[in-house]
């Protein structure tokens, strides 16, 4: 098996004058080319994570290491390889979007992607040279994203990436991301935002009170906490009506099918649990 | 090297929004000094001493010292925002010293002064200022050497307070005392003994002494020793203090 990108092992971080840890012993591996999302309530602990990772919090106990080497063993080349995009829209207001991703760029030594296919990339280009103190959230957290992506990093940390976004957008950024993961680059998110981590994280964590509850794929979490079988909405003398009907008695159950000859189903729904659930049932178990 | 790399970078994109928008940057940070100079030198052209017979010649270097003083200190607030809005821990996360985010910053508030000074000496000259061009070039050096110190404090100031409505509140108090008693307006000689005591232990009035007699062309006063190693010294201090904080920051 191949050495993992990211290796956390009993990760413990406890803010000055706080209490109790905000990460409380967390152990998880991330493997070359995943997606790997980080799920939880707000205060999980999910963002004191990406910051361990991106070497911007360094009081932490047990070990982490990235790409095989300590956390604390890298210097600067560290983010020749990694690319960050916050939660936090962090653009320079008074320049354009694409001065401000030609900024940027200068830092790397690594061959930087063409600012104006990057802006495309995030349909940001039209409004390439529009200063971004202008610009709605959902346009920053786009050129956000196209900045961590600048350099063609091998590990992408990404915070909320599909916040502020239409439902269009959203799916446009989740492709590009996952796009990320085809060309072999490992991508860590942290989200609310269930639909993003359903479709385009191979494997998500649940984080709660700063430890990890459960780690699984979303496939196996929504089968896991549904019940197997299919909900059928139908309609019977103008009367809307449903009947669930479990998934191992399909087959000797004649419901549905005289429903059908009757020509009587409107919907058909498989009952398998929405990460939606999932994250409910999971985080209130263990809050 | 790669720390003057990344400073010249960051020069460079603290620079470009000024250039974007010159009568911003540079011009109403220009309407203090000129105020200064139209609304309150005249008063002095009556008062006894070297500040009456010819007030532009002796108000003008402390007015630069002001432009300074005022110019730098207050640098830290464009930081402010950043800090709020992350792009400064962006910046942390890229593959830039820690340093030149510093430096890039304090020099581009230099480079600004510097336009800003040479601004201020062309546009008094044709009213009568006098001074000796090698003196002036070496005022304008002192000043921009104090000013890399007060712009680098500015600067660790606005990332130890972080808050927008505290950094102007501390400032104000700490720079009003030092106008005060720096004698830019007035000669401290005129006043009472405490008063005095207190101006020589105010490091910019030993400056403003510095750049009245650099401005003269008198190379030879005490003052300008004096003046120029209090301005280094604030630069020296402040820079291994920023340096401190900002290796201390990340990575």
């Amino acid at each position: 098996m191949d050495r993992p990108v990211i290796d956390a092992a009993d990760l413990r971080v406890r803010y000055r004058g706080a209490e109790s840890d905000a990460v409380a012993g967390m152990t998880f591996t991330v493997a070359s080319g995943e997606v790997f999302g980080f799920l939880g309530p707000s205060g999980a602990g999910k963002s004191t994570v990406q910051r361990v990772l991106t070497r911007l919090l360094r009081g932490y106990g047990g070990s982490a290491s990235v790409f095989g080497r300590p956390l604390h063993a890298w210097g600067a080349e560290y983010y020749e390889r990694i690319g960050v995009g916050f939660e936090l829209p962090a653009a320079f207001g008074k320049l354009t979007a694409a001065e401000n991703l030609a900024a940027v760029a200068r830092l790397y030594r690594r061959p930087a992607l063409p600012v104006g296919e990057l802006l495309d990339l995030v349909d940001l280009g039209a409004v390439a040279d529009r200063r971004v103190d202008g610009f709605s959230k959902g346009m920053r957290m786009r050129l956000n994203l196209a900045r961590a992506l600048i350099h063609r990093p091998d590990l992408l940390f990404l915070d909320e990436p599909t916040g502020g976004q239409d439902p269009v957008h959203a799916a446009a950024l989740r492709e590009v991301i996952r796009d990320q993961a085809r060309r072999g680059a490992t991508v860590f998110l942290t989200t609310h935002d269930m639909a993003t981590a359903d479709r385009l994280c191979d494997r998500v964590a649940f984080v709660v009170g700063g430890r990890i509850a459960a780690v699984d794929s979303p496939r196996a979490f929504k089968l896991r906490y549904g019940r197997p079988g299919v909900r059928v909405e139908y309609r019977i003398g103008g009367r809307l009506d449903s009947a669930e009907l479990p998934l191992d008695r399909l087959a000797a159950d004649s419901r549905l099918a005289d429903l059908l000859a009757r020509g009587a189903v409107e919907t058909v729904h498989t009952r398998e649990a929405s990460l939606d659930d999932v994250f409910a049932t999971v985080t209130r178990s263990r809050l | 090297m790669p720390l003057l790399r990344d400073t010249w970078l960051v020069f460079l994109r603290q620079l470009r929004p000024t250039l974007h928008n010159p009568v911003t940057g540079l011009g109403f940070s220009l309407l203090q000094p000129v105020l200064y100079l139209a609304l309150f030198a005249p008063l002095l052209s009556g008062m006894p001493g070297a500040m009456g017979r010819n007030s532009l010649d002796w108000f003008v270097p402390g007015v630069l010292a002001m432009l300074a003083l005022f110019g730098t200190s207050f640098a830290g607030f464009g930081l402010l925002p950043e800090l709020r809005s992350g792009a400064h821990e962006r910046l942390l996360a890229a593959p830039v010293s820690r340093v030149a985010l510093l430096l890039g910053r304090v020099m581009r508030d230099i480079a600004i002064l510097l336009v800003q000074s040479t601004a201020i000496l062309l546009l008094v000259i044709p009213f009568g200022l006098r001074v000796s061009p090698l003196g002036a070039a070496a005022g304008l050096l002192v000043l921009l050497v104090m000013g890399v110190g007060l712009g680098t404090l500015s600067y660790m100031l606005a990332m130890s307070v972080k808050q927008e409505f505290v950094f102007p509140a501390i400032l104000q108090t700490t720079t009003m005392p030092l106008i005060l008693l720096s004698g830019i307006l007035l000669p401290m000689e005129l006043a009472p003994t405490w008063l005095y005591t207190l101006s020589r232990i105010n490091p910019l009035s030993h400056v403003v002494d510095a750049e009245r007699a650099l401005f003269a062309g008198d190379f030879g006063d005490p003052s300008v020793l004096l003046g120029s190693g209090v301005a280094l010294a604030v630069a020296v201090v402040a820079l291994a203090l920023g340096t401190r904080l900002m290796r201390r920051l990340a990575a």
